[in-house]
């Protein structure tokens, strides 16, 4: 594991537990950086080093320009999302984004010196700058630039570059950009903001072929659905703001200095592969800590009062990823309780909430997406997926432990909690796929090529939620955690694959998982059983009953079942169904009538979009439906007084 | 003016029992013919699968949407027959208004199926201009509402603006809208007032006789309680057995039941303030007015005795 050795200034505060580097390092950033809160933008320099991971010389550089997504119509997010997108609305004054770079060199004089640092005499890269399109033909997109290199970057050689650059915020949009409050006073949510390279993935990472001549770039323009990608290494940011700005950053703050009605804040992050701020001046101030993790929180004042419940939530997220994940490394986690679109978002150690002016204690929204938001930290920060292609592996595992975590926290009623309304947020998510057309939109598809936009989210939230569950509840909690955790351990600050996540799964369980990953991961196979007859006659000239349960496999998703069936003296047995016939029929000879079958009676195939005709049985109480229509008619009773004494 | 009239009201309501019993048993027979189809939905659904007392003790969001699902045209039904009985009960209810003031007028009883026969139409038309003048000023109040919204907006003026101001300005308008409404009815009635003359009569009534609000207020405030009360009982009685069930519903009848009491007397009491009013007022009314004058029905047009000072005396009359 080469290291880059950049100078590296005295740190206050160690940016993780560790003194070594925890990740490879390929990268490293260091941005000084001016907010211009009248212009909306943020400008300054960028000096990247990226060294050469491969065994054959790298000849051109490829960076990701997300802000550009947000330049004018043309961009593919503004012509896939229609202009709207998380609140933005194409009548806004001030919407407009981008970044433009002004210039890009290689760094010639005063870099560090090391033995394999690149040297070229043709150092002025400006002009070489291109824009790729690898998803699409729109050749207006200018979210990714390559640049074509004067001569090739040697194995494990490493370039430095210097950029000046110039981003300009956009209304908030996709969850960056500057808002106003109805006062007046200015939020910035700095994100997606500084030319960034791509991953250079080389021969037998992810899905580039071990026996492949070289590696290659892996980079996506910034689509509505999209997330990001990209390499772990270390960033050293200088931010300069007016005084009166409160500022929220990724990694450690090493130094705040004030001059002249300008602050500076000098922070450093390290083995992270992304780095966002914020700033307003409207922010309230918290702070507290847990282990060894200094908490802040960056709170919108008529917010005040909910600080608690940012610090409870987060608490038990950090908890529970430390005892069923693996450890946080980092020293530092800031939360940031942004405006509108910028909410609910996930950068490495600094996260963006959300709440609502009075939310009361009984709607758990604030809970969920902090918890949320924080489980990112492992499912995109630590395990670093690429969020273009296989964005299950981040979101969707990440929402099967926060429903795991609201429902083991605070259940009955995790997600609302009202009386005679309790609703969960797991059973909420799996409601939401089983009856969200379940059998379109495959958990592995690339972010963009859902045929069905809104499939997207289904595929990449609520499905993998219900998927893990089911899975968690086959395999038994013991065999999952050990799942989750050496998933952890052997992939943490690196990027993991679906293949990879299988491949964690079947050794820690010792079973081949094919028929699970083929059917709900890779494919879109539905499950649906059903009791479809019980039926009891006396067996003549006997005091015995044949009872016969004829069970039916109704769509094309197999999945082993539990049938339950209880007898009219009380006693049950078991039988199981491996479920790959369409029907099956089982029969009991006792001296007891049945009098229900039930399927699945532990509630543990979650994926089964029916529930409710899993179950049959003669004795049945009509209580139900007694209740309801006696609801009704209060109800009605209700609603006749409340008109009939208006009119 | 406002205690005589409260016993006039209660005293009308131990009177005249059956009224009560009769808004009652309306509301109840139509509430019972809606929750047909869903009663017949849920039974076939949920009936044979046993997981009827689960449903019962607790909300399941999973074993809901598969109800939805498959019973969810049945429930369909429900608001299509609130297509018709919503009309048909607001015409029931404008008929009723008029046949209860008929029917608790103060000289002596009156039969409450004269007054229907008498004024239905009449009240009709003055419930549809009434309607008319509610659609009216909930427009202008979301105007303005819309324009307090603008000037205070953000998250904080956007709470107070909707979730504070804009409802309790609705329901003070509406609130202030019914109870004009209440006595143009009742200048209909006693007064025999033409319906253009008497919405006049009731817009005006509030501004003229202070103590109009306050008694509105007196029986406002018991009937939004027993109104409200079955919800807050549905909500927090875990009702998950059949005698359970029907203990929860039959308290529930039991609060809607006083409900339809608080109506009667509320109609007798406002009724019995408007005859005190009406008659100290009579001769000017008469002299100005005199064509006018209120036809007589099976009475004299006024008692010897103002209404509700001597309520026992015409409650045994
Ligand atoms: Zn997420």
């Amino acid at each position: 594991m080469t290291v880059l050795a950049l100078a590296v200034p005295v740190l206050a505060q160690k940016a993780t537990i560790y003194d070594e580097p925890l990740s490879e390092r390929r990268v490293a950033y260091t941005l000084n950086v001016t907010l211009d809160p009248e212009a909306r933008t943020v400008r300054g320099t960028e000096r990247i080093a990226w060294r050469n991971p491969d065994d054959v010389p790298v000849d051109s550089l490829q960076f990701h320009l997300y802000l550009n997504a947000f330049k004018n119509n043309e961009s593919t997010f503004m012509r896939e999302s229609g202009g709207m997108h998380r609140g933005f609305s194409a009548e806004e004054e001030n919407r407009w984004g981008g970044v433009i770079i002004e210039s890009m060199k290689v760094t010639t004089g005063d870099q560090p010196t090391l033995s394999t640092t690149y040297r070229t005499d043709d150092a002025d890269l400006t002009d070489r700058i291109v824009y790729l399109h690898p998803d699409d033909d729109n050749l207006d997109d200018q979210t990714v630039a390559a640049v074509p290199l004067p001569r090739p970057v040697e194995p494990g050689e490493t370039i430095f570059l210097d950029v000046e650059f110039e981003s300009t915020l956009p209304r908030i949009v996709a969850r960056t950009g500057w808002g106003e409050k109805s006062d007046g006073t200015r939020f910035f949510m700095v994100a997606q903001w500084f030319p960034k390279l791509g991953v250079y993935e080389v021969p037998g990472q992810r899905y580039v072929p071990e026996d492949a001549p070289r590696g290659q770039w892996n980079t996506h323009q910034f689509h509505e659905n999209s997330e990001f990608y990209a390499d772990f290494g270390t960033f050293d940011v200088t931010i300069d703001v007016p005084e009166e700005y409160v500022v929220g950053a990724s990694g450690v703050r090493v130094s705040e200095t004030t001059d002249g009605g300008m602050k500076r804040l000098v922070y450093r992050a390290e083995d992270v592969h992304d780095f966002a701020w914020t700033a307003s001046p409207a922010f309230l101030e918290y702070t507290d800590t847990w282990r060894h993790v200094n908490l802040r929180l960056l709170l919108q004042p008529e917010h005040d009062g909910q600080a608690q419940r940012h610090f409870d939530a987060v608490k038990i997220a950090l908890e529970r990823f430390d005892e069923w994940v693996g450890e946080y490394p980092y020293t530092s986690l800031t939360l940031v309780d942004g405006l509108g679109g910028s909410n609910g978002m996930e950068y490495p150690t600094l996260i963006t909430c959300g709440t609502a002016y009075l939310l009361p204690d009984w709607m758990r929204s604030l809970e969920i997406v902090t918890i949320h938001e924080f489980g990112h930290q492992y499912f995109y920060g630590l395990l670093a997926s690429n969020e273009f292609e296989e964005a299950w592996l981040d979101e969707g595992m990440n929402s099967y432990v926060e429903t795991r975590i609201m429902d083991t926290h605070y259940s009955p009623g995790s997600a609302i909690s009202l009386p005679g309304l309790r609703l969960d947020d797991g059973p909420g998510q799996r409601t939401f796929y089983a009856k969200s057309t379940p059998s379109r939109g495959a958990l592995f598809t690339r972010s963009w090529e859902y045929e069905v936009d809104a499939d997207y989210g289904k595929a990449s939230y609520m499905k993998p939620a219900t998927v893990m569950r089911t899975l968690e509840h086959y395999l038994g909690w013991e065999t999952m955690r050990r799942f989750l955790r050496t998933y952890y351990d052997r992939w943490r600050f690196r990027h993991p694959t679906t293949r990879d996540l299988q491949d964690v799964a079947e050794d820690v369980s010792g079973e081949d998982l094919d028929w699970f990953f083929d059917q709900f991961v890779y494919g879109t196979a539905v499950v649906d059983y059903a009791v479809e007859a019980l039926e009891v006659e006396a067996v003549e000239g006997s005091e015995r009953y044949k009872s016969e349960v004829r069970l039916e496999r109704r769509e094309d998703g197999i999945f082993p079942q539990t049938l339950r069936v209880r007898f009219e003296d009380g006693s049950t047995e078991e039988r199981a169904w491996e479920g790959e016939a369409a029907s099956e029929t089982f029969t009991f000879d006792k001296p007891t009538p049945a009098v229900e079958a039930y399927l699945d009676p532990d509630n543990a195939v979650w994926l089964d979009v029916n529930r409710l005709n899993n179950r049959r049985a003669l004795d049945a109480s009509n209580v139900f439906a007694r209740k309801q229509q006696f609801k009704v008619v209060v109800w009605a009773q209700q609603l006749f007084y409340l008109i009939g004494s208006l009119f | 003016m406002i205690k005589p009239s409260l016993t006039a009201g209660i005293s009308g309501l131990r009177r005249r029992p059956g009224l009560v019993v009769l808004l009652y048993a309306t509301n109840l027979v139509l509430a019972l013919i809606l929750s047909i189809p869903v009663a017949v939905a849920f039974a076939g659904t949920v009936g044979p699968t046993g997981f009827g007392e689960d449903l019962a003790a607790g909300f399941d969001i999973v074993l809901w949407a598969d109800i939805i699902e498959e019973a969810g045209d049945a429930l369909a039904v429900l608001f299509l027959h609130l297509l018709w009985m919503v009309p048909l009960y607001l015409i029931w209810k404008a008929a009723a208004g008029v046949g209860l003031i008929h029917a608790l007028r103060g000289d002596q009883i009156r039969s409450f199926w004269q007054g229907v026969g008498r004024y239905t139409l009449r009240g009709l038309l003055l419930g549809v201009a009434f309607a008319v003048l509610a659609g009216i000023g909930v427009v202008v109040t979301l105007g303005v509402v819309l324009v307090i919204g603008a000037v205070w907006s953000g998250p904080v003026g956007g709470f107070w603006v909707n979730a504070v101001l804009a409802p309790t300005l609705l329901i003070s308008l509406l609130a202030v809208l019914d109870l004009m409404h209440d006595y143009a009815r009742t200048a209909l009635v006693i007064g025999e007032q033409p319906v253009l003359k008497a919405m006049q009569t009731g817009m005006a009534w509030p501004f003229r006789h202070g103590q109009a609000s306050p008694l509105y207020l007196i029986w406002f405030a018991p009937a939004a309680v027993l109104l409200l009360l079955p919800t807050v009982l549905d909500m927090n009685v875990a009702a998950a057995t059949g005698s359970a069930v029907w203990g929860l519903f039959i308290t529930q009848q039991i609060l809607l039941l006083l409900r339809a009491a608080v109506t009667v007397g509320w109609f007798g009491s406002e009724t019995a303030f408007y005859e005190t009013i009406w008659l100290s007022e009579l001769p000017l009314i008469a002299k100005e007015e005199t064509e006018n004058t209120p036809e007589t029905d099976d009475a004299a047009p006024f008692s010897q005795e103002l209404p509700g000072a001597e309520p026992n005396d015409w409650a045994s009359a």
